[in-house]
């Protein structure tokens, strides 16, 4: 029983490690916090919904959701980030919360407010090991975020590309002045934390429905991000992966008590204990080791 | 400009004399949001910070001064406890901006507007979770005339405020908040910057909790569905949108509080397939926001 809660706390965790991953990415690149990351991760999902409603098989449906997002995440770096003054974070802050609220109700108004259902081609398949039960959907969220995960440290600890971003993250101007083009790099990032959250929202839909309001995850994952020092990509899985069995643990023990109060808990006394050191002040680089 | 404030002021006063029912009570809401604006306005103008947690202090207010009357005590008690309460949380939030600055300080108090639902609804005993509870008429208000003793306490918190705000930014206080928004500078004039800032918080709260008391004695009714982020994505924009002053205020106000029934007009014109679409305000509320953002760079 005690097993099968971790489990369900192992796969709320992965999908929560995804949403922080991108936070962290955007932030460690850029300085912003992108507050839409949630509401990216629910248009994942209903991108991928629709598709599949048009006939698209569902594997076809989940690349095309992924490199729409990516799209979108780049424009919107592209379009309205890039030509906002880059020290004032809070008008970032502001947009993205605003822009949330602009998908979200489009969502609501295209789909409606009801939660729908999401197919995939291995939700009635079930597979037991001893005494746990793993459904397929379960085992879907485990191998795509693993998959992310390689990916994401491949992409930047193994590729150019990531050479670039590690630079850009050090510092702006010495990147630019040593041949990284940051104005590329910048919208590279976006659009991958925008693919990250939708990987999340479709890897995500078969297990909680589709609903319009599914981006409140990202406030949780955001706490999953500072938990362990914000900026910190290897700390941002395992931050998530702790919230996710925090919450299923404490939902296990104590059911009156809302999950969701347990991560706001956490990040506010996170906040409270480090803030200024963390958020505020642009000291962390990317280091060399993960 | 003296003249120009009496008469906007006069014109305000007689608003329950001519007005009908239907707009009084609008109006009144609209004074109270404004009084809300104006507290983010202050903390935001004076020391530099900006708040998307301003629904948990008309919650605490609200709260706080509904309870009190629920276990009998007189209007003004439960007026001084839901403005005390504000005040409070804004001396434990201003505890903290030593640590939190800019950035930080704001997902905090977006973190708080959250959490303040959750513990709204896990003191189910006192607050009636999502059922809510109904909130006693204060006495004075009852009889026949009390719409309008509603409304002409909103414009005496309104305009009271204002002018404690004014009184307050040439004084010594208000010149330590502003000296405040560059920790550094202020420390080398002799100013603690983090004690101008919790007293900026102090006031904005109490400000916040009151016209969160008026809500709830003009509503009668609270649950924490009364309080979403949505409202404090509407006091943002009233305490953002307009320039500094009153006037700015109120139509900031004006425009948050009666544009969704302009869009509730505009949806009788749509086609009857578009009429009943959910999300049409918080739509055009976040458009506003990315305009405006847009229009300051």
């Amino acid at each position: 029983m005690l097993l099968q809660t971790l489990l369900g706390g192992f796969v709320q965790g992965c999908i929560y490690s995804l949403i922080a991953l991108g936070f962290v990415l955007i932030y460690r690149a850029t300085r912003q916090i992108n507050f839409a990351q949630g509401d990216l991760l629910m248009l994942g999902a209903y991108l991928g919904m629709q598709l599949q409603l048009w006939g698209v098989s569902w594997a076809v449906a989940l690349l095309l959701s992924l490199i729409l997002l990516f799209l979108c995440g780049s424009l919107l770096q592209v379009g309205i980030l890039s030509s906002l003054p880059r020290e004032s974070r809070i008008l970032v802050i502001l947009l993205t919360l605003g822009l949330g609220f602009v998908l979200r109700s489009l969502a609501t108004m295209i789909w409606g407010p009801a939660p729908l259902f999401f197919p995939s081609p291995y939700e009635q398949q079930l597979f037991t090991w001893q005494a746990l039960v793993i459904s397929g959907a379960q085992l879907g969220v485990l191998i795509g975020s693993m998959i992310a995960w390689l990916a994401i440290w491949w992409l930047l600890y193994r590729s150019r590309i990531g050479l670039g971003l590690r630079a850009l993250a050090q510092d702006y101007w010495m990147a630019q002045a040593s041949g990284v083009s940051c104005k590329r790099m910048e919208a590279l990032v976006w659009g991958l934390s925008a693919t990250l959250a939708a990987l999340g929202g479709v890897l995500l839909a078969p297990l909680s429905l589709v609903h319009p309001e599914s981006g409140w995850l990202s406030i949780k994952a955001f706490a999953a991000a500072v938990l362990f020092g914000f900026g910190n990509v290897t700390g941002a899985v395992f931050g998530g992966l702790l919230l996710g069995i925090t919450e299923q643990l404490s939902a296990a023990w104590f059911p009156d008590i809302s999950r969701d109060l347990v991560s706001y808990l956490i990040l506010l006394f996170w906040l409270w204990l480090k803030g200024a050191s963390r958020i505020g002040s642009a000291a962390i680089v990317f280091s060399g080791k993960s | 400009m003296r003249l120009g404030s009496f008469i906007g002021f006069a014109c305000l006063l007689t608003i329950p004399w001519w007005a009908s029912s239907f707009w009084l009570s609008e109006a009144q809401t609209w004074l109270t949001y404004t009084l809300a604006g104006l507290s983010l306005k202050l903390l935001s103008k004076e020391v530099g910070l900006i708040s998307l947690g301003h629904s948990a202090w008309l919650a605490i207010g609200a709260y706080g001064s509904a309870l009190t009357l629920q276990v009998g005590g007189a209007w003004w008690l439960s007026l001084l406890i839901g403005v005390s309460l504000g005040a409070m949380s804004g001396c434990l939030m201003g505890w903290t901006t030593d640590r939190l600055q800019g950035t930080s300080l704001t997902v905090s108090t977006l973190v708080a507007a959250l959490l303040i639902q959750e513990l709204l609804l896990l003191a189910e005993n006192w607050t009636g979770g999502y059922s809510g509870i109904s909130v006693d008429t204060p006495n004075f208000l009852e009889g026949s005339t009390n719409q309008h003793w509603g409304y002409w306490m909103s414009l005496l918190a309104l305009s009271g405020a204002w002018l404690c705000w004014q009184q307050l930014k040439d004084s010594t206080i208000g010149r330590c908040w502003r000296a405040s928004k560059d920790s550094s500078q202020a420390m080398c004039l002799g100013i603690n910057p983090q004690r101008a800032r919790q007293q900026a918080l102090v006031w904005s709260g109490s400000i916040a909790a009151l016209s969160g008391i008026l809500l709830a004695w003009q509503l009668q009714y609270l649950s924490p569905e009364a309080f979403p982020l949505t409202l404090s994505l509407e006091i943002l924009l009233i305490g953002l949108l307009g320039p500094s002053n009153l006037w700015g205020l109120l139509c900031g106000a004006a425009l948050v509080r009666f544009l969704p029934q302009l869009l509730a007009l505009v949806r009788m014109k749509l086609p009857p397939s578009w009429q009943d679409l959910p999300g049409l305000e918080p739509l055009v509320f976040g458009l506003i926001l990315i305009c405006w953002i847009w229009q300051k760079r």
